[in-house]
């Protein structure tokens, strides 16, 4: 029962709170005298009974007194437009679209200016840029190599004529020839080389003379000094090359006989500077000089384009980023004085 | 700038000559209009030197839009304008005013001549706490207690201005109100003391 009696005051007193709210809503609209007359008795008749609601009204009417009373202050000066400060139409703001656009397109640039110097200083182009034309080409020429001399000569031809011309020396035709096949193809089968050293090693052991003849391709300078007599072709221009026919690496052979040094390592005698004749040790079959001048040569090509295109990219990011701030610093002055 | 004599022309003439590119008109406008348009501002913002600034751009921009006013009010069309460019200046520093309300001095009158130290003393502190009160107002119930009870505007006007309903503009009006007063109530010696206003304080 006295459960019961307790949920019943409750439930009473929620009523009265809620038509104490009720009312308080209404004190702003009284003040103002705009409750209709039916709300207006309703609500007289609750504060005269409510002190609680009475207070709210004072305070509420005390406050809307003081907002009232607020002072009214002078201009400090006048608005009054200058002629010339209409006249001319300001410049439209820049929109936030094309604002925004910069930004983005700033972010894209340094994000792909960031991504070719990363690549550079790692060397992923190494790998990747150059690759796009150097595998492919590289079978092909391989294959061509391996399979047809005939074709090999009419083929080079081609990169012969970028050889200096002033290297005139007959011997020329053959290591270009062959170097460019090898750097070629070494890409794709990096473990190749020491494979092929111990080959190598072996064919040497058997023909010291293929190894000496690699190793005269191998320095240029050399070649150019031991060549001449033994290819016999008689000094035929680089470019003319076909006359020298055969394979690339076996043709060589016969020239380096001036020099017949039986063991591979002595090949590096002649040579002042054995350290290159490691490298052309595993030349002897078809497929000799890994790291040859071309090889290089093919590399800084494409390492000048990419450098410039990230030298160009960094310019661009750069302007970009410039332009971007500016017009972000002038929109952001720009909201607050015009 | 302008003869005295000329300024009787009516509100209407002055538009349609403001219309034709006449700023010499439309100053005359300005002339009746920048001090209700700058307290606006200033009650709006708080902080005197970007009320002026609301209030320059509000008449440029009435200017140079004054082709798009038709008809009405043409203090509720400049209120307008005014409120638009008080409520972007808000948006664009994201600051309530009450943080710059420093140049306050500049918010309120000068003693008059009547009035005693002690009385502008009073004056000024309650004008500093209604202006602080109003600050942490949120924009459209700011809106609502300024035009009406600060600036005077019937409920019809202010809805006029605010581009809502005449309910709309009391439910705000009412909250803003009631906020105000609890602000108020917070600071000894503003709002007199009152019956159970130490039980009531936490509600």
């Amino acid at each position: 029962m006295g459960a019961r009696t307790e949920s019943v005051i409750e439930l009473l007193k929620r009523l009265f709170d809620r038509g104490h709210g009720r009312f308080l809503g209404m004190l702003s609209d009284f003040i103002d005298g705009e409750l209709d007359p039916g709300a207006r008795a309703a609500l007289e008749e609750h504060l005269a009974a409510c002190p609680a609601c009475s207070e709210e009204l004072e305070s509420l009417r005390a406050t809307v007194l003081m907002l009232r009373r607020m002072p009214e202050v002078e201009a400090p000066r006048s608005f009054r437009l200058a002629p010339t400060s209409v006249a001319e139409t300001p410049p439209p703001p820049e929109k936030p679209v094309f604002l925004w656009a910069m930004r983005v397109s700033t972010a894209v640039a340094v994000v792909a200016f960031t991504v070719m110097v990363a690549g550079n200083v790692s060397g992923l182009w190494e790998g990747g840029g150059l690759s796009e034309e150097g595998p492919a080409a590289s079978a092909f020429d391989a294959e061509m190599a391996s399979d047809s001399p005939d074709f090999i000569a009419t083929s080079t031809p081609a990169p012969m004529m970028e050889e200096p011309e002033g290297m005139m020396a007959p011997e020329p035709d053959v290591p270009p020839r062959s170097t460019p096949v090898m750097e070629r193809a070494a890409p794709e089968t990096t473990t190749v080389p020491e494979a092929m050293m111990d080959e190598a090693e072996e064919a040497a052991a058997d023909e010291p003379t293929l190894d000496a003849a690699a190793a005269m391709a191998e320095d240029d300078s050399l070649v150019a000094d031991v060549v001449p007599e033994p290819t016999g072709t008689p000094v035929p221009a680089p470019t003319t090359a076909p006359t020298p026919t055969p394979m690339p690496a076996p043709t060589t052979a016969p020239t380096p006989t001036p020099i017949p040094t039986p063991t591979p390592r002595p090949t590096a005698t002649p040579a002042p500077e054995p350290t290159l004749t490691p490298t052309a040790v595993p030349t002897p079959e078809a497929t000799p000089l890994p790291w040859t001048s071309t090889d290089i040569e093919v590399d800084d090509e494409g390492r000048d384009v990419i450098t410039g295109l990230t030298i160009g990219l960094g310019i661009l990011a750069g302007a970009l980023g410039i332009g971007t701030i500016y017009l972000t610093l002038r929109r952001r002055r720009g909201v607050g004085s015009s | 700038m302008s003869p005295p004599g000329r300024t009787t022309e009516p509100e209407e003439v002055l538009v349609a000559r403001s219309r034709d590119g006449d700023v010499d008109a439309f100053n005359r406008i300005v002339d009746m209009y920048q001090r209700p348009m700058y307290n606006l501002a200033l009650r709006m913002l708080g902080d005197a030197p970007a009320a002026e600034d609301a209030t320059q751009d509000a008449f440029i921009s009435a200017f140079r839009n004054i082709g798009r006013f038709k008809d009405g009010s043409l203090k509720s069309w400049l209120f307008t304008i005014a409120a638009n460019r008080c409520r972007d200046m808000l948006r664009a520093r994201s600051v309530r005013p009450a943080e710059s309300l420093d140049s306050e001095e500049t918010t309120l009158d000068p003693p008059s001549r009547t009035e005693s130290p002690e009385d502008y003393a009073v004056r000024r502190e309650m004008g500093r706490s209604i202006q602080q009160a109003l600050a942490t107002l949120p924009h459209d119930q700011r809106l609502a207690v300024v035009l009406i009870d600060v600036q005077g505007l019937a409920y019809e006007e202010a809805a006029e201005v605010m581009g809502i309903n005449v309910g709309t503009v009391k439910s705000r009006l009412s909250r803003g109100r009631g906020r105000v007063r609890d602000l108020l109530r917070e600071k000894p010696g503003i709002l007199p003391a009152r019956y159970g206003s130490q039980d009531r304080e936490r509600d």
